[in-house]
């Protein structure tokens, strides 16, 4: 079949269409009343609710932070004030998804929106990233000074090596969560499950849409 | 209730087919295309008042229809739940088409629907006759990428009837 009979092929299709569609007008008024009302996609309201949790929770934190700072050790202090700060850190960057979901223009062209949408969804993946550096303050919160003082060796032979070795395993996951990875058998078995599929489509149609602009 | 915009009716009626053919080069069953169809024209009225005239009204039509069908394919759970009803947005009447033209136009249709979702659009604006210069705009692609895109699927879908 030549390009031509193809086209007049749709053509004959279209004007059959014509003639057996029909709008359901009650529906589209409809349509707009109820849409209307759920504009809140499950997507934004799951990401609205773990704004407003983060947001208690460092509420929470920082609360007790500042009075309880005077009696609490140092440690405790540095600790609990970098775990708040990337608390603070991760719900920055959900509000800022939030705003950029709500910006989403779908009459941009195609690829431009859809690779803003795919990259918007793997940034989820940052945000984990961000929470493994917290990692090296479950090893330094109870760190005392008398103790080091007491027994030194235990502190540099036992302790140090565990908060050296939870940084390192902190700052690799922050370098290394990102959809270039989603390949690789680690990210596979970390991200396993339905609520990290759409992520992982997501690396997979930015590929796609890589591909299409070269090709 | 809301009272629909008769421009945005016109602009509905006059592009039903379009949503129509979308929908079934995106969606393989019947909810979903239903699901599908009710989107594109949900989100075509949201955008319908900040429409600009900086592109043609076909350009941005398109655009909204691709992009929603597009990232609808892409989801893995479906849509919100839509307006509950038996009766459909665009409601089709069963008419039969003639044998040879109904076996040639399923062979194309399950040819559209082998693309990858970018080369589905493109698919099917070719197939609607848009120029390089206005598919490129739909899709963000310069005009000499569409034409070697184009010719690519044309090939591809000379193989695939001069095989059957």
């Amino acid at each position: 079949m030549e390009n031509i009979e193809i086209i007049n092929l749709w053509k004959q299709y279209d004007e059959k269409l014509e003639k057996s569609l029909s709008l359901n007008q009650k529906i589209i008024a409809e349509l707009q009343q109820q849409k209307a009302k759920n504009a809140l996609r499950p997507a934004r309201n799951y990401k609205i609710l773990v704004v407003f949790i983060g947001i208690i929770y460092s509420a929470l934190v920082a609360y007790f932070l500042y009075h309880l700072s005077p009696i609490l050790s140092i440690f405790i202090n540095l600790s609990v004030g970098i775990h708040l700060l990337i608390m603070i850190i991760a719900v920055g960057m959900y509000i800022r998804q939030l705003v950029l979901i709500s910006e989403i223009d779908r009459s941009e062209s195609i690829l431009y929106m859809q690779q803003k949408m795919a990259k918007l969804q793997s940034s989820t993946l940052k945000v984990i990233g961000i929470c493994f550096l917290q990692f090296p303050v479950f090893a330094t919160w109870n760190i005392r000074l008398e103790l080091i003082e007491k027994n030194p060796f235990a502190f540099w032979l036992i302790q140090m090596p565990v908060i050296a070795l939870l940084t390192y395993i902190g700052i690799w996951f922050f370098n290394n969560i990102n959809i270039k990875n989603m390949d690789k058998r680690w990210f596979r078995m970390m991200f396993y499950g339905v609520e990290w599929s759409s992520i992982i489509k997501s690396g997979k149609f930015l590929k796609e849409i890589e591909t299409f602009e070269k090709n | 209730m809301q009272q629909t915009s008769p421009d945005f009716l016109t602009l509905i009626e006059a592009n039903k087919r379009i949503i129509f053919k979308i929908c079934n080069s995106y969606c393989r069953n019947m909810d979903d295309r239903e699901d599908l169809a009710q989107e594109i024209i949900y989100q075509l009225w949201k955008s319908w008042s900040s429409f600009k005239s900086e592109y043609k009204l076909s350009t941005w039509m398109y655009r909204i229809a691709l992009n929603v069908a597009i990232s609808f394919y892409r989801k893995e759970q479906k849509a919100t739940p839509t307006v509950l009803m038996g009766d459909h947005v665009i409601e089709i009447a069963d008419e039969n088409l003639e044998e040879g033209l109904e076996t040639n136009l399923n062979a194309l249709q399950q040819f559209i629907n082998e693309l990858n979702p970018l080369d589905r659009a493109l698919m099917i604006l070719y197939l609607e006759e848009k120029s390089h210069k206005e598919m490129a705009e739909i899709i963000g692609i310069t005009s000499t990428n569409v034409a070697t895109k184009i010719n690519r699927i044309k090939e591809q879908l000379k193989q695939k009837f001069s095989s059957r």
